[in-house]
């Protein structure tokens, strides 16, 4: 099959054969490797938790356990993680109550001099 | 007054200075043999290929010299010839050492020496340096292309430095692109060992890693050092969408296959849609060499355009109602998942697609130096140093084999509009899934359709352009987190995808 446009002409027949075979097949592997990995993902964490799942219908005496009772989402781990460095970031050393002012007297140089500094980034 | 004499004495001086060097071989010198000996012959004349693969010819000056000893030396292009002349009847016989070179005789007519069709004109030896220099300068050896190539290169660092599109990558290609436009006289067999494409060259040297695929693989153990599977991880229907989008690849395979390239070319340019610059230089070096600088230039260019292609067309397939719906937060991830993941997902997708085992498998080793959190170390300096490195070399290298003979084709341009094509299709691709999926679950299960577009592997741009595009539906519902998703299972698709063009194409 050719589609002519103006002084171009399109050629299908190149697709008939091998390539069109490549592309349906390429594209079907690709989906089955997903597809493997998207089945492994979603039963692991049902053989891994097992146990957890199992000691929860014990203690809650529950017949079955919902993958949320199972899991913290993400959320509520975040909002952990920001108490608990809240609560850590308000933890002082014990400190001396001593506040020492040492006068320093520093004589002009061009070598320590912010003028003339070369490690300076430049700026937006 | 005083100064407009000064110039025409100066210009006076500079005059009477040019004739004498120009024309000092005719000064008190009567005699052909004379004549011959003073300076140097030197005749400029056009034929000589640029290279094998081209058919531009370039203009090229030729000196030859005769000596006291009746000795000369014809400095060509390529090569030195030397010989022996002698004057007979006012004609010049030239006699070369090498027996497969026929003696030649010269004529000398209007103070200009005839050898066959070429004609020599006398010179001083230091005009003719000069003209030698000037020879190999840029200036003589510009053309429209090299200019038009540095205004792409400059316009790069513009959109770079101006919009921050993936400055990372366009100011090194951009700035390559000048270094590999800048003019200088090659011709076949004669090799400055400058340009990317001469032989011994620095650049080509560094090329080399381009040329053998060498960075790509060590590109992705950065990448993989630097992601974060937990959101594929924790709703692994997603990894759908990523294989949904690659289907950008296999259409414009097919229509490069329809518009007259062999299919290993097709391949090559079928993988932009991958959305994915080191898979494309990777499949290119390995199917297409000659097509590697158009495709990468491609692929990176439509990678830093992410933000400027999708959202037309997540606008256009996606209603409002689709685009407000919110996702169920991912559930967090334990270690031994994360660690499982690059182990299954290696020997999954490498048994699948062998020939993407390169890229899979630094893929997946940078991501257990980073899970496994015993390996710090050597996960930073994966996701430092070692990718910095490797961009560097790779975006210079690739900006600078964009030489202007080599780049300008047609068949570049054809490469860049089936790019264009190429990851609309993937976008569409991902995105018609989304809804498509959207069908078969229920509830909070539902997905927003949006994520779809980041099933092609830019990462993070595209996963940033949901987000985006979400924000501005809801201000509220934030989608970076499930957009990331389909995102890495892009990275992981297009890598497969790679892998099966490589085996069925090779």
């Amino acid at each position: 099959m050719r589609l002519i446009l103006g002084d171009m002409s399109i050629d299908f027949s190149a697709i008939a054969g091998s390539g069109l075979t490549i592309a349906i097949v390429g594209w079907l592997i690709v989906f089955a490797a997903l597809v493997l990995l998207v089945i492994i993902f979603t039963q692991t964490p049902k053989l891994i938790y097992y146990n957890s799942r199992k000691k929860l219908k014990q203690k809650t005496k529950k017949e079955s356990v919902t993958d949320d009772e199972l899991h913290v989402s993400g959320d509520v781990s975040a909002a952990i993680s920001m108490a608990l460095y809240l609560f850590f970031d308000e933890l002082h050393d014990e400190e001396s109550n001593v506040i020492t002012i040492k006068r320093v007297r520093k004589v002009y140089s061009p070598w320590s001099s912010k003028i003339y500094g070369l490690r300076v980034w430049p700026r937006k | 007054m005083k100064k407009i004499k000064v110039m025409k004495k100066l210009s006076l001086i500079a005059s009477l200075l040019i004739l004498f060097l120009g024309n000092s071989a005719f000064a008190n010198s009567s005699k052909l043999e004379d004549l011959l000996v003073n300076g140097k012959w030197i005749n400029r004349s056009d034929g000589y290929r640029v290279s094998k693969d081209s058919e531009r010819t370039v203009k090229r000056y030729k000196t030859l010299t005769f000596q006291n000893d009746r000795t000369f030396v014809l400095d060509s292009v390529k090569t030195k010839y030397s010989g022996e002349w002698k004057v007979l009847d006012n004609k010049v016989y030239l006699e070369f050492q090498d027996s497969k070179i026929d003696a030649k005789i010269a004529y000398l007519t209007d103070s200009k020496l005839i050898i066959g069709k070429d004609s020599y004109k006398s010179y001083s030896g230091a005009f003719a340096g000069l003209i030698n220099f000037y020879e190999f300068t840029g200036v003589p050896n510009a053309t429209l292309g090299h200019l038009i190539m540095v205004l792409v290169g400059i316009f790069f660092i513009f959109l770079a430095i101006r919009y921050n599109y993936e400055p990372l990558l366009l100011i090194p290609i951009g700035f390559g692109i000048i270094i590999g436009n800048i003019p200088f006289f090659h011709a076949e067999g004669f090799n400055l060992k400058l340009g990317i494409y001469e032989e011994g060259s620095v650049m080509g040297y560094l090329y080399y890693g381009v040329r053998q695929g060498i960075y790509p693989p060590l590109i992705f153990l950065g990448i993989g050092a630097m992601t974060d599977f937990s959101s594929l991880i924790s709703n692994p229907k997603l990894m759908l969408l990523g294989a949904a989008a690659q289907i950008g690849i296999f259409l414009t395979f097919l229509g490069a296959l329809v518009l007259g390239f062999n299919p290993a070319e097709a391949g090559a340019i079928g993988i932009i849609g991958g959305a994915d610059g080191p898979t494309a230089i990777f499949l290119s070096s390995k199917l297409s060499p000659h097509l590697i600088g158009p495709i990468a230039i491609a692929a990176y260019s439509y990678m830093a355009l992410v933000p400027i292609i999708q959202p037309p067309f997540m606008r256009l397939l996606i209603t409002k109602k689709e685009r407000l719906i919110r996702m169920k937060p991912p559930r967090s991830v334990s270690k031994l998942e994360k660690i499982m993941f690059p182990i299954v997902g290696l020997l999954l997708t490498a048994y699948i697609s062998p020939s993407a085992l390169p890229l899979l498998g630094m893929l997946f080793f940078g991501n257990l130096l980073k899970e496994s959190t015993v390996t710090k170390r050597l996960a930073d300096t994966a996701r430092t140093a070692l990718i910095d490195i490797v961009t560097i070399l790779l975006g210079i290298t690739v900006g600078a084999s964009t030489q202007a003979d080599v780049f300008l084709t047609p068949q570049s341009m054809w490469i860049f509009g089936l790019g264009a094509l190429s990851f609309i299709i993937a976008t569409c691709g991902g995105l018609l899934f989304a809804k498509l999926m959207n069908v078969f679950l229920k509830g909070d299960n539902k997905i927003n359709p949006l994520i779809g577009a980041a099933g092609v592997s830019a990462v993070p741009d595209s996963a940033r352009v949901v987000q985006h595009e979400g924000l501005k539906a809801d201000p509220t519902n934030h989608l970076l987190m499930h957009a990331m998703a389909p995102n890495v299972s892009g990275v992981i698709g297009s890598a497969v995808a790679a892998g099966i063009l490589l085996s069925f194409l090779m």
